[in-house]
């Protein structure tokens, strides 16, 4: 049940640090995210428009420059030459061939034509069908007559091929003629043709019909009918951004109107969600963006929680193994007072039966006594009241003697004796693990002044720790010795012949906690109480080993211990 | 010979333990008298002259370092040998602190009692005969010093 509602508890400690961690965040970023989606519209609106503008004037610009320039070319061979000089053989091809390689061969032919609308002179690849052909009627022709100068739209004519005709009327002689040029619509349509941008992005030209000036990815090619709907949409929006719907498409689209050609139109259109396409590209990258920077708060976050967590968890270990031992050295002291307690009652009845033994025994030596049967059994038996009771006192005597040494207090230390002591105590469990126990004392170890207690626990923690460090049987040596430079301290050793400590291991000895023991056989305490309670008088503790061959612990022990371990 | 018998005075709450050791402590050649509390000890000494007195630290009433003050004050010739439990060496080092001979741990061993009465009793009567050359001295030369004058 306690295990359940510390899980529980940390279930909801854990939740709760993700939920203060990741929410503010989280928030950000959705509020971040709410306010970059209902900005799209408005956003794909203005970006679209600046980009439809730019195109549309830039394509303009090219499209008028070329038209004009096309009609300046053809006025100005018009206005260069006479009628008669055109009308001589070989002129009209000459003029026809450098203003071919001129303009790159976009004029299809040229011609020239008397006031009726007939064919003087005529330079191109059409001469036969196209020579004796009347123009009168043609509503170029009739245009150019009545404006001096005319760009005419795609059409077929005669030679059933799309071409538009740019023509000048001239006066000389006191006779109107016409020069006229002929522009190959397909050649001309290619300019535009290599500037479709994206997938559906186009540019293309509309006369005022809504009839197909250039070819379009969308709509055809030339002279196909777009729809009027493309021609009105000029008037209305400017050189802003329209959209419309065709088969289901939504498109965007600008109109201009060409300076050089007023019944033209310059339409720059793309669909719609292509335009949008861009957007949610961006979009879809901040959501990644979004995503990952949610999953590295939330990793960051799981992460610092499980360092905190093991924290904790270690810090609650380590507070019950604190209390564990609290409670295991308050154990031993009221084990310590209750045994002086029994040892002190059980001294006064053992003190009368040592003496009632004895009276029977100074009786018995009386003269007459000298014949009492069974003499020598009954000395014999009272003999052995007296030995036992004092093995009685022996043990009340060490019981009151341990409770004693439990209070601490600063003594004269014969450290021999002191080692001697703890040793003794085990001899013998050591001799059961097959481990003899070599005393290697100095005769002539000065007195020092210390806790004898306190170095007990600490030689019976390091026998303790050599014994347990010798598997299968070994040496344990206890040296005493003087310290080295006769400070008049005292220096003591415990060496194992077991299985040494790695070096990594160490370093970490003297740390509370570290053991290297099965979980539940050692509490990595003994060691750093060791070095706790040496330090605490005034000396050191030391640690060499090889692995394999075994451990040495030195303790140096100075001469006083300092007045604070008082 | 029977006043060169060593009087002992046993004091110890425990009845059983101070007769029978009294009965021992005869036998080994004491004039043994026995006394239940540290104010019978007191009364006792006031009455009769006394070597040593044995004397238990624990004992209801008058404590025995009670006593054994009272006795340093009162007879300053008798000699104190202290029987302590164990756990009352704190109580056996201020006995001796206050003059006491010696003290032993209760269940003591009885030779060595024995052999620290005998020291007792040696120690008492050496400092008597010393109080006595000293007196017998000091009476000469009181002498003396009459003649001379």
């Amino acid at each position: 049940m306690a295990n359940l509602m510390l899980d529980r508890k940390k279930k909801i400690f854990i939740v709760s640090i993700l939920l203060y961690s990741t929410l503010p965040a989280v928030l950000v970023g959705f509020l971040a995210f709410a306010y970059a989606i209902t900005d799209m519209d408005r956003e794909i609106d203005a970006r679209a428009t600046e980009y439809f503008r730019l195109v549309s004037h830039k394509y303009e610009t090219v499209i008028d420059f070329s038209l004009s320039d096309l009609s300046r070319a053809v006025g100005f061979v018009a206005s260069l030459h006479t009628l008669e000089q055109l009308r001589a053989p070989g002129t009209l091809e000459a003029v026809f061939n450098t203003t071919g390689r001129k303009f790159d061969h976009i004029f299809e032919d040229m011609g020239v034509l008397g006031e009726d609308g007939r064919h003087i002179a005529y330079a191109g690849p059409y001469s036969q069908a196209l020579l004796d052909k009347d123009y009168g009627q043609e509503p170029w022709f009739l245009e150019v007559m009545r404006t001096g100068q005319v760009i005419s739209d795609v059409f077929l004519g005669y030679r059933r091929s799309p071409h538009f005709v740019i023509a000048v009327k001239r006066q000389s002689g006191g006779r109107s003629w016409v020069l006229r040029a002929t522009v190959n619509a397909a050649h001309f349509s290619s300019i535009l043709d290599n500037e479709r941008f994206g997938r559906t992005g186009e540019v293309f030209i509309v006369n005022a019909e809504g009839v197909l000036q250039t070819r379009s990815m969308m709509y055809g090619n030339m002279l196909r009918s777009v729809d009027k709907e493309i021609v009105t949409a000029a008037e209305d929006t400017g050189d802003g951004l329209a959209g419309r719907s065709r088969q289901g498409v939504n498109m965007l689209f600008t109109v201009i109107r060409l300076a050089a050609k007023p019944d033209w139109f310059l339409v720059v259109q793309q669909e719609a969600s292509e335009v949008h396409q861009m957007w949610t590209i961006k979009l879809k990258t901040f959501s990644v963006i979004f995503a990952l920077g949610m999953i590295f708060i939330l990793a960051a976050a799981v992460w610092a929680i499980r360092i905190l967590q093991n924290r904790l968890e270690r810090l609650d270990r380590e507070k019950h193994l604190m209390d564990a031992q609290i409670i295991q050295s308050q154990k031993l002291a009221a084990i310590g007072q209750l045994s002086a307690g029994i040892a002190h009652e059980v001294n006064n009845p053992l003190a009368i039966i040592g003496e009632e033994a004895g009276w029977m025994q100074d009786l018995l030596k009386r003269e007459s006594m000298s014949q009492m049967p069974e003499m020598a059994e009954l000395q014999d038996s009272l003999r052995e009241i007296v030995a036992q009771a004092g093995r009685c006192r022996e043990i009340t005597h060490k019981l009151l003697s341990f409770a004693r040494k439990m209070e601490s207090a600063i003594r004269d230390v014969d450290m021999n004796a002191l080692v001697d002591d703890v040793v003794g105590m085990r001899e013998r469990e050591a001799r059961l693990s097959n481990i003899e126990i070599v005393k290697d004392f100095s005769p002539d170890l000065p007195i020092i002044h210390s806790e004898p207690s306190l170095l007990r626990q600490v030689l019976l923690n390091l026998i303790n720790n050599a014994i347990d460090a010798i598997p299968k049987g070994g040496t344990i040596t206890v040296r005493t010795l003087p310290n080295e430079g006769g400070d008049g301290g005292v220096s003591f050793s415990v060496s194992d012949t077991g299985m040494g400590i790695p070096k990594e291991n160490l370093e970490k000895i003297f740390d509370p906690f570290f053991t290297t023991k099965v979980p539940g056989k050692g509490t990595g305490l003994g060691l750093s109480i060791c070095h706790g309670i040496i330090e605490k008088l005034g000396g050191g503790i030391s640690v060499s080993s090889q692995p394999g061959a075994g451990t040495m612990f030195l303790v140096r022990l100075p001469a006083e211990a300092p007045p604070e371990a008082r | 010979m029977s006043q060169d018998r060593p009087k002992l005075l046993l004091v110890d709450d425990e009845e059983r333990f101070r007769t029978t050791l009294g009965k021992r402590l005869v036998e080994s050649g004491f004039d043994v008298r026995d006394v239940g509390g540290g104010q019978e000890a007191l009364d006792l000494l006031g009455k009769e002259p006394c070597d040593v007195v044995i004397l238990d630290i624990r004992m209801p009433g008058l404590s025995g370092l009670e006593t054994l003050a009272e006795i340093r004050k009162r007879h300053i010739g008798v000699e104190v040998i202290m029987l302590t439990g164990h756990a009352d060496v704190p109580g056996a080092i201020e006995g001796m602190r206050l003059g006491a001979f010696d003290y032993l741990m209760k269940p003591h061993d009885f030779e060595s009692l024995q052999e620290k009465l005998r020291q007792a009793v040696v120690a008492k009567r050496a400092r008597e005969e010393r109080l006595r050359k000293a007196e017998e001295r000091a009476a000469l030369d009181r002498l003396e010093k009459s003649i001379r004058f």
